[in-house]
C-alpha cells in the first residue's frame, strides 16, 4: 500500500505534555480521521508534522519524502486549513490570489475563483464582513487553488453551521475521487468522520490508542447494555472498556461476532466514532 | 518572497498614507522653522519599525501559523522582513536626501545638519542609523515577541 502521510515515533516533549511515539499511516486515496479530546495531541502532531513546532525525535514523510530533507517540495504539494482563518482582516480574496499566486508554482487563479464562486465569497470584499463560515470556506479554496495532492486539516469544520459543513465534506469528498489523493483531518464533529472517514486514528494523553480502518472498527467492536452483577460474567478478554451509569453499564465489545456467539442473550448496539471515543476517554478497563 | 513582501506592502498601505501625513505635518511645521531634525529622525524611525508593524499586522492575523505550512523555508520568511525593513530605510533615506537638497537650495543657510553637512552624506548617515537601529529592533521582535519587546522597552 502506498502512503501518503506516514508519521513515524514522533515524540514532542512540553512540560505538562507530551506527544509519545506518534505514529500514523493515511494510505493515498483515503481520509482519515484524527480523533481525541481537547489537549490530546491532535493539534501538536499536525504541527510537528508541519514543522510549525520542533519535533524531539521521530520521521515525518509525506508523498514519499522526508519532510527534513524536502520541506519545499512538499509543503508546494499539500493544503493546510488551520481551526481559524490565518488571512488578514483587511485584505480580499483577490488579495490573496495575487500573494499566494506568487508563493505557488501551481497556483491556479481561475480554480480559486471557481471555488470562490462556489462558496459564494465575493472577491473584492474584505475578509473583515466575512462569517467565521465563510473564512473557512476561503481557507479551504486558498489550500485547494494550488491542486495539492494531500489536505492537512486541523479542525478546519469546527464552529461551522450543518449546511456549511455538508457542503464542505462533499467538497472532501470529490477531492479524494483521485486516488492519488489523501486527507488528513483532525475533528470533533465524529459524525463528519462517520460521513467521510475511511481511516480512523485515536489519539489519548499524546498516545495513539489505534488507528485503522473504520469499517474494521465499526464491523467488529459493539455495545452491549447489562446491569453491573452482568459486567463480572462477560470475559475479561472481550472487554475493551466499560461505562457505570445508573441503569447499569455499557460496555464496549472488542469482537461482537465472537461475543455474540458466546453471549447469545446479549443484546447489542453498533459503535459509532463518538462512542468508541467516549469509551476510550471516560470509561474503565475490566 | 516576493508573494510575502507583496502581503506586507498590501498591508501598511494604509498605514503609510497615515504615515505620508504626518511627515508632511512634521515637514510643514519643523522646515520653515529651518530645524529638519525631527523630519529626518521621524523618517528614519518610520522606515526602521515598518516591519515590526507587519509583524503586528501578521501577529492579529495568526498569519505566522499559515506562512510556515507555505512552500518556504523559515530563513525566507525573516529574510522578508530585512528586506522591508532595508527597503522601508531607503525610501526614508531618498526622501531625507530630498528635504536636505531642498533646504540646501531653497533656504541657503539655514538647518541643524545641511549648514555644515552635504545632503547626501546626511542621508547616507541617516540610513546607516536607520539599519542599525532596524538590526537591533527586528531580530529582538522576532525572537522575543512584539508584546514582550514592548514591555523591555
Amino acid at each position: 500500500m502506498e502512503y501518503a502521510i506516514k508519521v513515524t515515533n514522533l515524540c514532542k516533549a512540553y512540560q505538562d505534555f507530551a506527544l509519545d511515539n506518534v505514529s500514523l499511516a493515511v494510505p493515498k486515496g483515503c481520509i482519515m480521521g484524527f480523533i481525541g479530546e481537547n489537549g490530546a495531541g491532535k493539534s501538536t502532531t499536525i504541527k510537528a508534522m508541519l514543522n510549525l513546532v520542533h519535533r524531539d525525535a521521530g520521521t515525518v514523510e509525506i508523498l514519499g519524502m522526508d519532510l527534513n530533507s524536502h520541506e519545499k517540495k512538499i509543503k508546494e504539494r499539500i493544503g493546510v486549513v488551520f481551526d481559524e482563518c490565518c488571512f488578514h482582516d483587511n485584505l480580499t480574496p483577490a488579495d490573496i490570489s495575487k500573494i499566494l499566486g506568487k508563493i505557488y508554482q501551481n497556483w491556479d487563479g481561475k480554480l480559486y475563483q471557481k471555488y470562490l464562486t462556489q462558496f459564494g465569497l465575493g472577491e473584492k470584499k474584505k475578509i473583515k464582513e466575512f462569517s467565521r463560515g465563510m473564512k473557512m470556506k476561503l481557507g479551504i479554496a486558498a489550500a485547494l487553488a494550488h491542486k495539492p495532492d494531500v489536505l492537512i486539516l486541523d479542525e478546519a469544520t469546527s464552529g461551522l453551521d450543518p449546511i456549511v459543513r455538508e457542503e464542505i465534506l462533499d467538497i472532501f469528498l470529490d477531492f479524494i475521487q483521485d486516488e492519488n489523493h489523501a486527507i488528513l483531518i483532525s475533528s470533533h464533529i465524529t459524525s463528519d468522520l462517520d460521513k467521510i472517514a475511511d481511516y480512523l486514528t485515536f489519539i489519548h494523553h499524546g498516545k495513539i490508542v489505534f488507528s485503522v480502518s473504520r469499517d474494521e472498527l465499526m464491523d467488529s467492536m459493539g455495545i452491549v447494555k447489562c446491569g453491573t452483577e452482568d459486567l463480572a460474567g462477560i470475559g475479561k478478554d472481550q472487554v475493551i472498556r466499560y461505562r457505570t451509569n445508573q441503569f447499569g453499564c455499557e460496555v464496549l465489545i472488542r469482537d461482537k461476532k465472537s461475543f455474540a456467539s458466546r453471549y447469545p442473550g446479549m443484546v447489542m448496539d453498533p459503535v459509532t466514532t463518538e462512542s468508541i471515543m467516549l469509551f476510550y476517554s471516560r470509561g474503565e478497563e475490566l | 518572497m516576493n508573494g510575502l513582501l507583496y502581503k506586507d506592502l498590501l498591508n501598511l498601505n494604509s498605514t503609510m498614507k497615515y504615515l505620508a501625513v504626518m511627515i508632511l505635518i512634521f515637514c510643514a511645521i519643523f522646515i520653515p522653522m529651518g530645524n529638519e531634525l525631527p523630519v529626518l529622525i521621524i523618517l528614519v524611525l518610520f522606515g526602521a519599525m515598518l516591519p515590526i508593524s507587519t509583524i503586528t499586522y501578521d501577529t492579529t492575523a495568526r498569519w505566522d501559523k499559515y506562512a510556515v505550512s507555505l512552500p518556504m523555508i523559515r530563513e525566507e520568511i525573516v529574510g522578508t522582513r530585512y528586506q522591508l525593513m532595508l527597503g522601508g530605510v531607503c525610501v526614508a533615506g531618498i526622501v531625507s536626501l530630498t528635504i536636505a537638497v531642498a533646504m540646501t537650495v531653497l533656504m541657503p543657510g539655514k538647518g541643524v545638519f545641511v549648514t555644515f553637512i552635504n545632503p547626501l552624506a546626511l542621508a547616507v548617515i541617516f540610513v546607516a542609523c536607520g539599519i542599525f537601529l532596524g538590526s537591533i529592533m527586528l531580530p529582538l521582535t522576532l525572537k522575543f515577541g512584539l508584546r514582550r519587546c514592548v514591555t523591555f522597552s
